[in-house]
């Protein structure tokens, strides 16, 4: 070639801007801790977009070289910590930088808001209770109240349905599923006869019973709400049939790619069953019920869902009583029910821009009772719509701001042969609420609620308060304070009135320790009672009470293989001054000292789990007509449970048998009085034992590890 | 002068190009290796960080995020306390899904998602074997549909199957035949590239062999 120098020079050019790719190597090293000092063995450290980088050794030290130039990002990982990047300048000199890693909030090492709350999650990773724990619970037969009855708080009450906790009656406690209050949570009963709840355990992913001092976004309960969150879109299309000792039910779950459904139906009788188990009350017609329910969930977007729920059921029953006013004792009062129910719930979640969450629910419900007692008729219809929308936004890491607004419109109408009365309400709150972490282990929960009733024509502002510290990451305590208002029974609220909102002010204090194999739990709580309802010598609502107590939880699942148990204890103090008493006295829904036990086996090889349950509650107060007090016997109760996991021509099933009062215990609940206080009866159970026998049978594809 | 100044740039050029793919097959080649030979959570903390890097590097790869999903897997599986475990595994299935975003539909990253899935099961099964078994069957059952021909999905079956309890509709009859399945497709199976995932040979045969005694 004719440039020969050129050329040579070029190709040493060449050569040379190959070889600067190959030489300015620059050294990285440093070290990696956390932020209490140890080291980090094992974290990524690595020069973000290239592939150039190591893992910290033993000892937390870290090295490697690079050909990479210029500024550069450094930039560490390890799993529990959040990343950290550093910018670095390369040019061949050697560079050290130490880096301290900071901790990701987990459930392990972040603090909750505990105080008046059991939660049943399967979501969460540490929980006291499983919703699985609350179906498997003797003595409950699957009913969920029969369950939270074995949690402290909860008083053991067998002669009408409801949640009487800590010194509060059943008018107390509201029961909320997705956001809405449920008007008719039981099945109409007549008195002396408890009912079950409508709705059953499997429905719901999520249980959180409170026995106080909940959040700012529910109300109108001064004792406890249980919040029940429904399942979500169902995995598999599946059938089930159930055949039990009291009836049977069909249901059929389907699953397309974004939307479930699921139909059921269910028809119970308790004649046959009576007809071999002797009954302590006189049945003119026992017990029946037909029902129902539609469920539907659609997702919306990635993280939006669309559920739906409907249930209808009509129940009806006949008793007969003995007339405590005819001195003969041969006059009854025949008492009959016939109940129509139907609830309907539609709501709505979505999560947008990762930052904020919108929930909207809304239900309509309707529920007719006609009652004949002798010759008189009483018809009971209530109608209600509730309607909510909650905002939250996330606050940078873990701060949590929740506001919203509820509408509810109860319409009751009632009459008692000629004599007619309605009583029309508007009910509306707003709320507002965040959850401040000043640091992982301390957190506060600030909120307010403003209420308004149109009957009662009256405002009402709630503040509500919580702390918790957590001392380690098994160990925290909490508090938790708040005005809880609600309205009084609606039967005594004519228009116009100079009635308010009954008041109820909690002060909780808690300290638990949950671990995954052991939790303990003790909560002492003061409960200031005021404006409660007087009906003697006027109406009004200048009554008040008080109720003071501790409930101690201890859960073991590991000591006992296979074994799972769980002990709890309540003391409650408490005396109040309302409706017809006439003066403070004990109420009738409270034992002073109440004690449970509920244990679970597994029998592996057989496959069958065994559960028992042993309430014990000292005497109830009772009064005559006259207000003489006098205390029942002490409560004794022991049930049985068992179930077999087996399968019918190659279909899942379940066998379940349970026995009550297994000890034949006769408990004596209360007493009824004759209007002179001469004669009186006990009020015990229905029945001295109770059986229960079902078979469910799951169809569908083959199932994997179901209990 | 011209042609050699155009030829100069062109070796530069593809050299550097060349570079770059084959630093990724070589890359991942090395660490595929690392992962199959390690044995203790250091060394699978070593491929997964290593792994980490590559998907770092080249953000639009599925194959390093599902390997990093593998070996935090592994390192789960060495964990001796529950939170432990379940953080490895939730690491895992974050990486799993992440690497589906890569890839869509996809046979062997559903594979690995159920595998995953079914881990996290064992941890709890009484209470999470309702809603996540149904999960975890799904997701095998994807995988099949998506290639008929990969092993891997029945080896992962057939374990479940062996696991489960016979009252759940379990045991090792009924995992028998759906190993023999997963055995005669690892026998005819050729990944489609030097890093496509090609594990799990070894362990179908001898959990074949279990369950025919």
């Amino acid at each position: 070639m004719k440039s020969d120098p050129l050329h040579k020079i070029f190709l040493t050019l060449i050569l040379m801007g190959e070889l600067c790719f190959v030489n300015a190597q620059t050294k990285i090293s440093g070290n990696v801790k956390d932020a209490k000092g140890q080291i980090v063995p094992g974290a990524n450290i690595f020069l973000k977009d290239t592939y150039d980088g190591t893992s910290s050794d033993n000892n937390g030290n870290f090295s490697f070289t690079t050909a990479e130039k210029g500024e550069q990002i450094l930039s560490v990982s390890f799993i529990g910590f959040e990343n950290a990047e550093r910018k670095v300048e390369l040019k061949g000199v050697p560079v050290e930088i130490n880096f301290v890693l900071k901790e990701k909030a987990s459930e392990l090492n972040t603090v909750t808001i505990s105080a008046g709350a059991f939660e049943a999650s399967d979501e969460k990773k540490m929980v006291m209770l499983r919703p699985l724990d609350i179906v498997t619970t003797a003595g409950a037969a699957g009913d969920i109240y029969g369950a939270i009855q074995t949690l402290p708080g909860a008083q053991a009450i067998g002669e009408t349905q409801g949640l009487f906790v800590r010194g509060g009656d059943a008018s107390e406690s509201k029961t909320i599923i997705d956001g809405v209050v449920v008007a008719n949570p039981y099945y109409s009963s007549v008195p002396d006869v408890p009912q079950r709840g409508r709705f059953s355990p499997f429905l719901f992913k999520g249980t959180n019973f409170s026995t106080g001092g909940y959040s700012a976004q529910y109300g109108q309960a001064m004792s406890s709400a249980l919040i029940l969150e429904s399942q979500d879109i169902t995995q598999k299309t599946v059938s089930g049939i159930s055949l039990m000792s009291v009836g049977g039910g069909l249901s059929h779950d389907h699953r397309w790619k974004n939307t479930s459904a699921g139909i059921y139906g269910n028809y119970i009788n308790l004649r046959p069953y009576f007809s071999v188990a002797p009954q302590l009350r006189d049945w003119s017609s026992p017990p029946q019920s037909a029902g129902g329910s539609f469920i539907f969930r659609q997702k919306i977007s990635k993280t939006g869902l669309l559920k739906f729920f409907a249930n209808y059921s009509y129940n009806d029953l006949a008793l007969s009583y003995a007339n405590l006013d005819d001195s003969t004792g041969l006059d009854r009062t025949e008492f009959s029910l016939k109940n129509n129910n139907f609830f309907s719930n539609v709501s709505y979640k979505e999560i947008i821009k990762n930052k904020w969450t919108v929930f909207a629910s809304a239900s309509y419900s309707k529920n007719i009772d006609n009652i004949y007692l002798d010759h008189d008729k009483i018809h009971s219809e209530t109608e209600f719509t509730h309607e909510r929308i909650t905002l939250t936004r996330n606050l940078g890491e873990l701060t949590i701001v929740r506001f919203g607004g509820e509408l509810q419109q109860p319409l009751y109408k009632n009459a008692f042969n000629q004599y007619a009365y309605e009583r029309d309400e508007l009910y509306e709150a707003g709320y507002a609420e965040a959850d401040i972490y000043i640091t992982k282990k301390l957190v506060s929960r600030l909120g307010t609620r403003l209420e308004h009733s149109k009957l009662l024509d009256k405002y009402n502002i709630a503040p509500r308060a919580s702390l918790a510290y957590k001392v380690s990451s098994n160990n925290q305590f909490s508090f938790a304070y708040g005005d809880f208002f609600q309205l009084p029974e609606e039967r005594y609220i004519n228009t116009p009135n100079n009635l308010g909102f009954e008041k109820a002010t909690h002060y909780i204090l808690n300290f638990q320790h949950l671990d995954d194999k052991r939790t303990f739990r003790i909560e002492g709580y003061y409960k200031d009672y005021k404006h409660l309802l007087k009906i003697i010598p006027d109406t009004n609502t200048n009554g008040a009470g008080f109720a003071e107590g501790i409930d101690i939880f201890w859960r073991d699942k590991k000591t006992i293989k296979y074994g799972d148990y769980w002990i709890s204890y309540s003391f409650l103090d408490t005396k109040r001054n309302y409706m017809d008493y006439p003066e403070s006295l004990i109420p009738t829904f409270a034992s002073k000292h109440t004690f449970s036990v509920v244990f679970k086996y597994f029998f592996p090889k057989p496959s069958i789990s065994a559960g028992l349950t042993y309430v014990f509650a000292t005497g109830r107060t009772y009064y005559t007509p006259q207000f003489d007090a006098d205390k029942t016997k002490n409560y004794n109760n022991l049930s049985f449970t068992f179930n077999k996991l087996t399968s019918i021509r190659k279909h899942f099933t379940v066998i379940v048998a349970s026995v009550g009062n297994v000890l034949g215990f006769k408990n004596v609940y209360t007493y009824n009085y004759s209007s002179d206080g001469k004669r009186k009866e006990e009020v015990g159970a229905t029945a001295l034992r109770s059986f229960f026998v079902a078979v469910f049978i799951s169809i569908g594809e083959e199932r994997n590890d179901e209990e | 002068m011209k042609k050699l100044f155009i030829a100069a740039i062109m070796l530069i050029t593809s050299n550097v190009f060349a570079q770059e793919n084959k630093k990724f097959i070589k890359s991942m080649e090395t660490n595929i290796q690392l992962l199959d030979s390690a044995q203790t959570i250091e060394q699978f903390q070593n491929a997964a960080n290593a792994f980490e890097r590559i998907s770092n590097a080249e953000k639009k790869e599925w194959l390093p995020v599902y390997y990093n999903a593998y070996a935090n897997l592994m390192i789960g599986m060495n964990q001796t306390e529950n939170a432990k475990k379940d953080e490895y595994y939730d690491k895992a299935e974050a990486l799993i899904n992440q690497a589906d975003g890569i890839a869509k539909d996809n046979s062997e990253i559903f594979a690995m998602h159920s595998w995953i899935v079914a881990m996290k099961i064992s941890i709890d099964p009484m209470n999470r074997g309702m809603q996540l078994g149904m999960q975890s069957g799904m997701l095998s059952e994807t995988a099949m549909k998506l290639d008929a021909e990969n092993p891997r999905p029945y080896l992962l079956k057939g374990l479940n199957t062996m696991y489960t309890p016979e009252q759940f509709g379990g045991g090792k009859e009924k995992a028998l035949p759906i190993l023999e399945q997963a055995v005669e497709k690892f026998a005819k199976f050729k990944p489609l590239s030097s890093i496509m995932p090609k594990w799990g040979e070894a362990k179908a045969k001898s959990a074949l062999e279990e369950c025919k005694n």
